[in-house]
């Protein structure tokens, strides 16, 4: 046979305690929040390390590099002052005479019955002439002398086609003949003349490179202009 | 365990937390923020180093190549006047073509202080004379032209020596060119 107890007693009402519950929360809150942060304090650490010596890798490769920069700019030096060198030179050379030719040139288109008794090369009024058209200087329609040859020929034609022949030089625009003078040799009693060249240069074909120089740098300014446009 | 405790706890871990938060955690960042700054710095530089390298590289390889066009332009334009060396080789020229020299002189340019600085190169000119027959002259002036050494023959002037045809004076004016040491 069971027995059945029953509880006549008053039931004993459970006080809930609301502000403890909400501490205890606040509590594990914390904790979770504390542990959180050293968590994030190693993590952080870690990061700093990882950065530290990335840092100072880069910071030797650098140094070593900075190092062999150094080492090779001689080389880099060296081959600027080649350059600068070359194009002084480039720049010396240009529109260079070469006088052998030219008397190379006189010999060869001399006709039979005549022969230079005297020739006068000036190449220093060319230089000076480029010199001056660089600076912009110079006047319109100015001639330059490039030789002069004083001669005898037997006659008067011989001194045409000398004239004739000497057109036919390298960057000779001009021949004038100065003057053709009738002589007689004495002794043999023989007639002949005397003649008297200049010749001319034709400029253009010197000054066309520095003329072309100058339009580009207006080329230039122009892109420039339109540019900022 | 009583409320106080758990309010003390509370605010002890909080503040606790607040000071690692500020005197560790804000200085490993700030110092992390620039170690990241020094880092892509580092980078650039980096970069901007091995670029220089490459053409610093590419100049070494070519050092003999230019090296040797360095020499070549040094015969051409020494850095120093060398007249010794000059007037040696004017002479050599002139026995080997055949040509007397009967006078030859040599003045240096003056450059103007202010433009000292500007002008590459100092000129030398050469006042000469010569004698032979006009091939010998020719010969003797062509040489002259394509020496090692730039020479600009500039003037020249060729006469008959006492009406002999075979045997002529020149008069040369010529110049040549050395380094101007003060050039910037």
């Amino acid at each position: 046979m069971t027995t059945k107890l029953i509880n006549l007693l008053p039931k004993e009402e459970k006080k809930r305690d609301l502000r403890s519950i909400v501490l205890n929360v606040f509590v594990v809150l914390i904790i979770v929040l504390f542990l959180a942060t050293i968590i994030l304090t190693f993590f952080f650490f870690d990061i700093d390390n990882l950065l530290s010596s990335r840092l100072s890798e880069y910071e030797g490769t650098n140094m070593k590099v900075q190092d062999q920069v150094n080492k090779l700019r001689v080389y880099s030096e060296f081959k600027n002052n080649t350059d600068d060198k070359s194009d002084i030179l480039e720049d010396l050379k240009k529109n260079e005479l070469y006088w052998s030719r030219i008397l190379y040139d006189i010999g060869k288109l001399m006709p039979k019955d005549a022969y230079a008794v005297s020739f006068e090369a000036r190449g220093s009024q060319l230089y000076n002439y480029i010199e001056e058209y660089k600076e912009g200087e110079v006047e319109e329609g100015r001639q330059v002398i490039s030789f002069a040859i004083q001669g005898q020929a037997a006659t008067y034609m011989d001194v045409l086609k000398l004239s004739i022949e000497l057109k036919k030089i390298d960057n000779i625009k001009t021949v004038w003949i100065e003057n053709i003078t009738r002589t007689v040799v004495q002794g043999i009693d023989l007639e002949i003349v005397s003649f008297s060249i200049n010749t001319y240069w034709d400029l253009d074909s010197f000054t066309g490179d520095i003329d072309k120089k100058t339009n580009t740098q207006d080329e230039d300014i122009l892109d420039e202009e339109i540019s900022e446009i | 365990m009583k409320n106080l405790y758990k309010i003390i706890i509370i605010v002890a871990v909080f503040i606790l937390s607040i000071f690692i938060l500020l005197l560790i955690v804000r200085p490993v960042l700030m110092r992390s923020g620039s170690h990241i700054a020094q880092l892509t710095e580092e980078k650039a530089k980096n970069i901007t180093l091995n670029s220089e390298l490459d053409n610093y590289v590419s100049a070494r390889d070519d050092y003999y190549l230019i090296n040797a066009e360095y020499q070549k332009l040094n015969m051409e334009l020494p850095e120093k006047s060398d007249l010794s060396i000059l007037t040696n080789e004017l002479y050599e020229i002139a026995r080997y073509t055949n040509v007397e020299i009967e006078n030859i002189a040599f003045e240096e340019s003056k450059i103007d202080e202010e433009d000292l600085r500007k002008t590459p190169v100092k000129e030398i000119k050469i006042d000469m004379v010569l004698q032979g027959s006009y091939y010998e002259i020719l010969n003797c002036i062509n040489t002259m032209e394509i020496m090692p050494r730039l020479i600009k023959v500039e003037d020249v002037a060729v006469q008959t020596s006492g009406g002999d045809h075979d045997n002529l004076l020149a008069f040369i004016i010529a110049k040549t060119y050395f380094v101007n040491e003060y050039y910037k």
